[in-house]
């Protein structure tokens, strides 16, 4: 599930991950992910995981990593990332 | 030029970020879209959320909206929509880039004054202007592009509406205004921003890190044209943010539609402007430009979908991105921002 992630994050956003640009690696203030990225990054997770983020889930830098992305999902229950 | 593989339902090429094709030829933006039925109840919804968030920011300042106004064809539909169909008390603005072509100046004139509406032009230094361009496709300069959006635009269109973003955010603070709106239309950025809260606080910090590279590549001006001051930030009360609207994405409708409608306006189309722009006349080196690096045309992604929900009709969206404007058609231009390009 997390090279699922991984997959989208890379194909989406034209990068690779690396030394550099690591599962710590923060999306949006790096330059990899903008405001509409983001937008694609949510719709991606929640038909793939089924699940569904409220407004207030999606403030405060929740998704700007794979780490992060990774704890939001768990704490909608998806454990198995 | 050797024909490349696409899909079979949209025109997206096997060049496109992410995608994959599978045995019956369709790919995962298809598979994975929204049925039409869908995107209509989706369109619905935005429409009813942008009506909400229209009426709760309106009648607070002389401007409803600052509207971020090319004279293109979307642009003008989009200002039309707000004031005809909204009732919003717009400032229109445009930003002559350098490469504003005559005929959409004379289009902006001949919208706002139709539709009643207060005009600016604010024109950027051109020295400011080219060597931003230039940078755009540097190796440097590339790292002030964020990734994903190079997916739905070329680095040259990008620097260009980070710059018109910063520009329509400082007028609406200056102006006390809540709603900025832009013409974006399906496929260009994703539906879910039809309307967007901006955090302006948030935006600022984001981008805080880059300031050196920034002021490096484009000098000291790069802080007026990409920040906002401290003094334009204390206007920003965070309970209250800026609203994004961008209207044309709670609509199904064509190319063909929108001209008829702003003809009546007393819209032209352009003929300088390339084959995918009615306003800008540095367009097709970006695609150019954009091309030769990643193997897809910047506006696959929007055409893509306007063909996905019967829009556009497959063959005419074919003869669009199949053109790829050639460099040795961009001379002027090249001089013009400074860059050579070796086109073979």
């Amino acid at each position: 599930m997390k090279e699922k992630i991984k997959e989208f994050m890379e194909s989406n956003f034209l990068f690779e991950f690396n030394d550099e640009v690591t599962e710590k690696t923060n999306l949006f203030t790096e330059g990899y992910m903008d405001s509409f990225g983001f937008i694609e990054l949510i719709t991606f997770l929640e038909s793939t995981f089924d699940v569904k983020f409220q407004a207030d889930e999606l403030t405060g830098n929740k998704f700007g990593s794979v780490e992060a992305v990774i704890e939001s999902l768990k704490s909608k229950g998806i454990s198995d990332v | 030029m050797c024909e490349v593989l696409r899909c079979s339902k949209c025109v997206l090429s096997e060049s496109f970020p992410g995608i994959k094709i599978d045995k019956h030829g369709v790919c995962n933006y298809c598979r994975d879209s929204l049925s039409l039925d869908e995107m209509n109840t989706t369109r619905d919804e935005l429409k009813a959320k942008m009506s909400i968030a229209i009426d709760t920011n309106r009648n607070i300042s002389e401007y409803d909206a600052i509207v971020a106004f090319s004279g293109g064809k979307d642009s003008s539909f989009t200002l039309k929509m707000l004031v005809e169909k909204h009732d919003l008390n717009c400032l229109a603005v445009t930003v002559d880039n350098g490469f504003l072509s005559d005929k959409a100046l004379d289009n902006c004139r001949a919208i706002t004054g139709s539709l009643g509406v207060d005009f600016m032009l604010f024109t950027p230094a051109p020295d400011f202007m080219m060597n931003m361009y230039r940078q755009s496709v540097s190796k440097d300069g590339k790292k002030l592009i964020n990734r994903s959006a190079l997916k739905r635009a070329s680095a040259i269109c990008n620097s260009c509406i980070n710059l018109i973003n910063n520009v329509m955010v400082k007028l609406a603070l200056q102006h006390n205004c809540r709603i900025i709106a832009g013409g974006y239309i399906g496929g260009q950025i994703p539906s879910g921003a039809a309307v967007l809260n901006i955090d302006l606080l948030e935006r600022e910090g984001m981008k805080k890190h880059l300031k050196d590279t920034y002021q490096n590549l484009y000098g000291k001006k790069a802080d007026k044209f990409f920040y906002l001051r401290n003094d334009e930030l204390k206007k920003y009360n965070p309970d209250k943010p800026l609203i994004v609207i961008n209207p044309m994405l709670t609509l199904a409708i064509s190319e063909e539609q929108i001209i008829d409608s702003i003809k009546k306006l007393g819209w032209v189309k352009t003929t300088d402007t390339g084959m995918n722009s009615s306003n800008c006349k540095l367009n097709d080196l970006g695609i150019a430009l954009h091309y030769k690096e990643y193997q897809f045309h910047p506006y696959e992604a929007e055409i893509a979908e306007q063909v996905r929900y019967g829009i556009m009709d497959r063959q005419k969206a074919l003869d669009k991105i199949k053109t790829i404007p050639q460099f040795d058609k961009l001379d002027w231009q090249m001089k013009k921002i400074g860059i050579l390009i070796n086109n073979e």
